[in-house]
């Protein structure tokens, strides 16, 4: 949103462009590169930039979740997942070099669960070939100031694990996406070490803070994020130049007011030369605050893509103008990328990079403008979140691991298929509602109670929905359990 | 002492003392799923008892509270019931706690081979343990007293039926060595029960004809007599039971160790609803009380059952009933309360606190220390510039005035009864709050309602709890938690790695409180607020603690959200309620030192005991007959350190596991060193058949985990390369055969979380 997007006041640096270290501790480098293949290949020598295309879909906000899935209330909002997704998937599949990322499970499962089979073997294809990647990867992208670790532990894994059981282990994220959340809390960063994540992006921290690191080329450094859990709450952690904006000029969606590229010479308002132009400036200007001869752009904004064509047509325009001119001396190479495939090209550059011990709290976008208000902002909401999480915990050892254990001893056979079938041996299946709900409720508009009253009262009827189903099976396996 | 040793010494022989009776009657299961699913009703939820509110408790004449226990560890709570005025005035309630019930009334003679019953052994068994360590807080006869008043009312109903049953059941086994084996008939185990008891209508002397013949005592007698029984002494009833003189002795000698379980249970106290809770808009419950009792070790991821039954005993409610006193404030006595742990002293100037206090051997210890709540004017703005920026849902921006105090005086009511101490104050028509002191606990509850936040003004106002310690000076440092793990060093007006100018005083120095914020001077003298939710929170002075509790604001701040946030509900402002928890490192004590005392509060708060209700029309007898009152799903308790994060079923004979180490390094003595957990009988009833350690997430397995490692610059400090906590290296463990670990054997260091699957089948033992 136009309001919640910082443009970052470009600091002219003094520093050199490599920093050298003094000290230097070398931590075991992986044997052998894991680079995925699909990457296109940097070039050596230039600056390389990295363009993720992803749409950034609020798991509610200015409207609800569902509203914003099937697109209603336009009014409001023109944002509809639904569309987004099913644009993606036709223009991935028009050009293999096309890359797209997806962040938000409990969007992207609402979707899967409503395709055809044929569809669905055309996305698993393209997460196989790399073009579709799942980034962050938990249900959705939690907040940080107001969360508990349980409710983020729990969130994450029901997004991942879904992905696991739907596209395999080779698809399983290993680059966090924290793009909006309004200031970032060390723990979360443990927690995605320890989920095994490689990486970090995310887009907001104090406005000085973001000053004093674009000048040091500081944007990105290996948080240390624990006291004592030692390397393996390491996390590489990267600031994204321009929250999670294209570079201004470049937003090539339907939504957006920027001109398209328009290259037939023969026609009226030729812009070609204006527009790579336009685009090498703003990748130099960009290069500043970075330490490694490779930058990103997020090319995407909250709920774009609806019309994903607008935006590919561009883009595949804008690399082959740009990268033209590397034929007459230009050190720029654009391509199309990932959080991963970034990340790993920052791997490869085989840098020494800065660490950080502390937090990212509080979050100021201006010298009047503290994010604190978030922190406590619906505090009956607050205490809902908190509350449900006690009882689905409590749901889960309780009844559903311990009325099973109950009903073996003293039931026959018949019996026990009977709990076993109520319950569902399975994974929370039949506390789905409930589990998904909490997922929903760490949502960076949600438990941070920053969304419209509408969307606040919906989030409240899903904890109280969630929770009528889960208890309602608990009472029948008290009861069948002889309770 | 020697009689509980004795006593737990037999407990631990394993003639056990449990609801066997219901559970051995759940056969044919069929029969049970049938009879049972039809009638009785599925045990709810009240989600609205935070306002003292709940259907069931409030009309139904009794009913069945189940209060589950999430943690991993026995729990002791107390549970808080809104009853009616007119239930309590005009028939009193009468609480029949399961331990009660099933210590003063049930027993197995014989259990081996009968599935349930050794299932239950080993929850009676948890909850026995602790009889040496529980000071008896009364003389006996005191407790028999109190027992046998609970039991009068029910016990003669019952007796008549238990009567008519003179077979031995089918569920008869004496093939365990036990000191009594339940040979001859049912008359004779009812009679040495009752015995047992001290029930005051068939005591030893009333069976021998001492007392008056009541017409129970005469069927029984002819009973007995029927069986040839005809001295009523003790040591003839165990003779004719077929206890052996040689375990006599030890009969006899538990009914002390019942009589301390049962006159422990039986406790409660009936506490008025502050007035402004009753006003809480929307609030439509009749509930005018609160039942107040303790549910004493709830076993570890387990269950206790209670029947809650209304009676027309008028004696009863005399001694349930709280004092209650409405204060006068400008007195000069100080308004003290004081349970065996701690100490509340209440300003009679003010209303307000003034001081807590522990007792130590030899002394009490008293800190003065003053809580308030305080309003920032939140800004107006129209956010066309930095400097018109509004307070809204986002950003908090107070009007640049000091936070005002809501009010200097509050009106106090206090509240004393046997389980809780309560201090009620109001200052004025949206702001209110109970400080609470359990018996029995180390910590101070503040219970806190606010709004509707007046804003006819057209000023948007944020609410704020501020505690102050005079005795605590701890500069600009203060610790907040992430997350709710581990802690934070803040510093007000200074960040670590930039050089900040701070102009907004408040509000640059808040950050986020998910679950505690700390003060520590690096003296033994600490000081801890815990929260029930996230808040946000600062120290702007040393010793002070802040927490905004609420806030409701007529402006938007123009980051996209379009309102302002100014929530109502019912026509009027929202009102919030919530709950603080103050802690001192004087609270502590040997067992649990400062540390110890937070993370453990912090554990419960998170995973507090679910409470479930269901009316029942069964008599307390036929409710015992046929509902599990106890379990649970432990074989045994975690050491205190660990956390039971998730314990998940996880498809086909799975379960998702995991563990936390809950203390940071030098937090805690000794709780910060490596805890070992055997998973080996962990699970009551599931042998472990194999372990796969994971990521955190659960879908890698831990061993196929390889990050990427990075080269890092050294900075100032040390960089923390404790490569001990990190497993991302396999090969360490596997070149080296000493560190080969038993894969049921999981050792946490300070703050981790280890993740497993478990395969699981059941234990071969219960069938
Ligand atoms: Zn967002």
């Amino acid at each position: 949103m136009e309001g919640r997007t910082d443009r970052l006041e470009m600091a002219s640096s003094t520093h050199p462009r490599w920093l050298l270290a003094l000290l230097v501790v070398v931590i075991a480098v992986r044997s052998t590169s894991q680079a995925n293949p699909s990457c296109h290949p940097a070039k050596e020598g230039m600056l390389n930039i990295h363009l993720v295309c992803h749409t950034h879909d609020d798991v509610g906000w200015l409207k609800t979740v569902d509203q914003y899935y099937y697109g209603s209330r336009t009014g409001t909002q023109n944002a509809g997942v639904q569309y987004i997704l099913d644009s993606v998937v036709d223009a991935l599949q028009k050009d293999p070099a096309r890359k797209f990322i997806y962040v938000e499970s409990a969007f992207f499962f609402r979707w899967w669960d409503q395709q055809t089979q044929p569809t669905k073997d055309i996305v698993k294809r393209l997460v196989a070939s790399g073009q579709l990647e799942f980034i962050g990867g938990g249900w959705c992208m939690n907040d940080e100031g107001t969360t508990h670790y349980n409710a983020i532990i729990d969130q994450m894994t029901l997004g991942l694990i879904k992905l696991n059981e739907t596209f395999g282990e080779a698809a399983r994220p290993t680059v966090a996406w924290q793009i909006d959340p309004f200031g970032h809390s060390r723990e979360q960063a443990s927690i995605f070490a320890q989920m095994g994540f490689d990486g970090l992006f995310f887009g907001r921290l104090d406005h000085d803070d973001k000053n004093t690191r674009w000048a040091n080329r500081t944007m990105e450094m290996v948080w240390q994020a624990s006291q004592d859990l030692g390397d393996a709450a390491w996390l590489f952690t990267g600031v994204l130049p321009n929250t999670y904006s294209p570079p201004k000029g470049f937003c090539f969606d339907i939504l957006c007011s920027d001109d398209p590229i328009m290259d037939d010479p023969r026609l009226h308002d030729y812009n070609v030369d204006e527009r790579v132009d336009s685009f090498l400036k703003a990748a130099e200007e960009e290069s500043q605050g970075y330490a490694s001869q490779h930058i990103i752009m997020t090319m995407g904004e909250d709920f774009l893509y609806q019309n994903a064509n607008a935006w590919y047509k561009n883009l595949d325009k804008l690399i082959r103008y740009v990268n033209k001119r590397q034929e007459s001396g230009s050190k720029v190479n654009v391509m199309y990328s990932t959080p991963s495939c970034y990340l790993s090209a920052l791997h490869d550059s085989n840098l020494t990079w800065p660490t950080k011990a502390d937090d990212f709290f509080p979050y100021a976008s201006g010298n009047h403008s503290y994010w604190t208000g978030y922190f406590t902002s619906r505090p009956t909401l607050k205490g809902y979140v908190r509350q449900t999480n006690g009882i689905l915990q409590s749901i889960i050892t309780g009844f559903h691991f311990l009325s099973l254990t109950l009903a073996y001893p003293s039931l026959l056979l018949q019996a026990v298929k009977q709990v076993v079938s109520l319950l569902g041996m399975g994974r929370t299946s039949n506390l789905e509602a409930m589990v998904q709900a909490m997922g929903v409720l760490q949502h960076h508009d949600a438990v941070s109670g920053t969304e419209k009253q509408h969307v606040a009262d919906d989030y409240s009827e899903r904890l109280a929905g969630g929770t009528t189903a889960a208890m309602g099976l608990m009472g029948e396996a008290l009861r069948l359990s002889g309770g | 002492m020697g009689v509980m040793g004795e006593a737990h010494r037999w407990v631990m022989g394993g003639y056990q003392v449990v609801m066997g009776e219901a559970i051995s009657k759940l056969q044919p299961p069929e029969a049970v799923v049938m009879s049972k699913g039809k009638d009785e009703a599925t045990p709810v939820l009240c989600p609205l008892l935070n306002i003292s509110s709940c259907p069931i408790t409030e009309s139904a004449p009794s009913f069945i509270t189940t209060v589950y226990n999430p943690v991993a560890r026995p729990v002791t709570h107390y549970v808080r019931l809104p009853v009616s005025e007119d239930a309590a005035f005009k028939r009193a309630l009468l609480l029949l706690t399961i331990e009660g019930w099933e210590i003063a009334f049930q027993w197995v003679p014989s259990y081996a081979g009968i599935p349930g019953n050794e299932v239950a052994d080993s929850a009676a068994r948890m909850v026995l343990t602790d009889v040496n360590t529980t000071p008896f807080p009364l003389p006996l006869s005191a407790a028999k007293c109190l027992i046998s008043r609970v039991c009068r009312s029910t016990w003669n109903n019952m007796l008549g039926d238990t009567l008519r049953i003179t077979s031995m059941g089918q569920y008869r086994s004496d093939s365990s060595p036990q000191p009594w084996i339940r040979k001859k008939s049912r008359v004779l185990d009812v009679t040495l029960t009752r015995l047992r008891l001290g029930h005051t209508t068939l005591t030893l002397t009333c069976i021998a004809s001492v007392c008056p013949l009541t017409p129970t005592a005469f069927v029984l007698q002819s009973q007995l007599l029927a069986l040839n029984v005809t001295t009523f002494d003790l040591p003839t009833l165990l003779a004719a039971a077929g206890v052996p003189p040689s375990r006599q002795h030890a009969v006899i000698r538990l009914t002390c160790a019942f009589l301390r379980k049962t006159g422990n249970a039986v406790k409660t106290q009936l506490v008025p609803i502050p007035k402004p809770v009753l006003a809480t808009p929307g609030r439509k419950s009749s509930a005018t009380f609160e039942l107040v009792f303790p549910a004493a070790d709830i076993p570890p991821l387990g269950l206790l059952r209670f029947y809650i039954q209304r009676t027309h005993n008028r004696r009863f409610l005399r001694q349930q009933m709280s004092k209650v006193q409405s204060r006068q404030l400008g007195g000069e006595t100080p308004i003290i309360l004081a349970t065996e742990n701690l100490t509340l002293v209440v300003d009679p100037h003010t209303g307000l606190l003034k001081m807590v206090g522990a007792v130590h051997p030899g002394a009490i210890n008293m800190i003065p220390v003053s809580q308030n709540f305080f309003v920032y004017a939140g800004m107006s703005g129209n956010n066309s510039k930095e400097d018109f920026r509004a307070s809204g849902a986002y950003i908090f921006r107070p009007n640049g005035s000091e936070a005002a105090k809501v009010s200097d005086k509050v009106e106090v009511v206090t509240i004393e009864g046997p389980l809780v101490y309560e201090v009620q104050q109001q200052w004025g028509p949206w702001v209110s709050q109970v400080l609470r002191a359990y018996m029995g606990r180390t910590n101070l509850e503040m219970e806190w309602l606010v709004g509707p936040i007046p804003v006819e003004d057209g000023v948007g106002r944020e609410v704020v709890s501020r505690v102050d310690w005079a005795d605590l000076t701890t500069g600009n440092t203060f610790y907040t938690d992430s997350n709710g793990r581990e802690m934070l060093k803040r510093v007000k007006d200074y960040r670590p790695t930039w050089n900040l100018k701070n102009q907004e005083p408040v509000a640059g120095n808040y950050y986020p409180v998910n679950s505690r914020l700390i003060l520590d001077n690096g003296t033994l003298f600490k000081a801890a607020i815990l929260t029930d939710r996230s808040q946000g929170g600062s120290s702007l002075q040393p010793g002070q603690m802040e927490l905004m509790v609420h806030r409701r604001l007529l402006h938007d701040d123009a980051f996209g959200v379009g309102e302002a946030l100014n929530e109502t509900q019912f026509g009027e402002g929202l009102v919030a309620r919530g709950k603080h928890f103050l802690l001192h490192s004087t609270f502590a004590d040997r067992n649990c030192d400062f540390g110890c005392l937070h993370r453990s509060l912090g554990e419960e708060l998170l995973l507090p005991p679910l409470y479930l209700f269901e009316e029942t029309t069964a008599s307390v007898h036929a409710w015992k007959e046929s509902a599990v009152n106890k379990w649970s799903g432990l074989g045994r308790s975690l050491p205190n350190n660990v956390h039971l994060l998730t314990l998940e079923p996880w498809g086909d004979n799975r379960l998702l596991l995991r563990l936390e180490h809950m203390y940071a390094t030098g937090e805690s003595q000794p709780h910060s060193n490596p805890a070992t957990v055997s998973l080996k009988g962990l699970l009551a009833d599931w042998e472990i058949v194999d372990v796969e350690e994971m990521i955190l997430s659960a879908n890698l397995k831990k061993k196929d985990e390889n990050r990427l490692n990075w080269k890092v610059k050294e900075s100032g400090k040390p960089v923390s390369q404790s490569k001990p906590h990190s497993r991302s290296d396999n090969s360490v463990h596997q070149e080296d055969p000493s560190t080969k670990e038993d894969p049921l054997s999981i050792t946490l260091s300070a703050m981790e979380i280890r993740t497993f699957i478990l395969t699981v089948k059941k234990s071969s033992t219960r069938f």
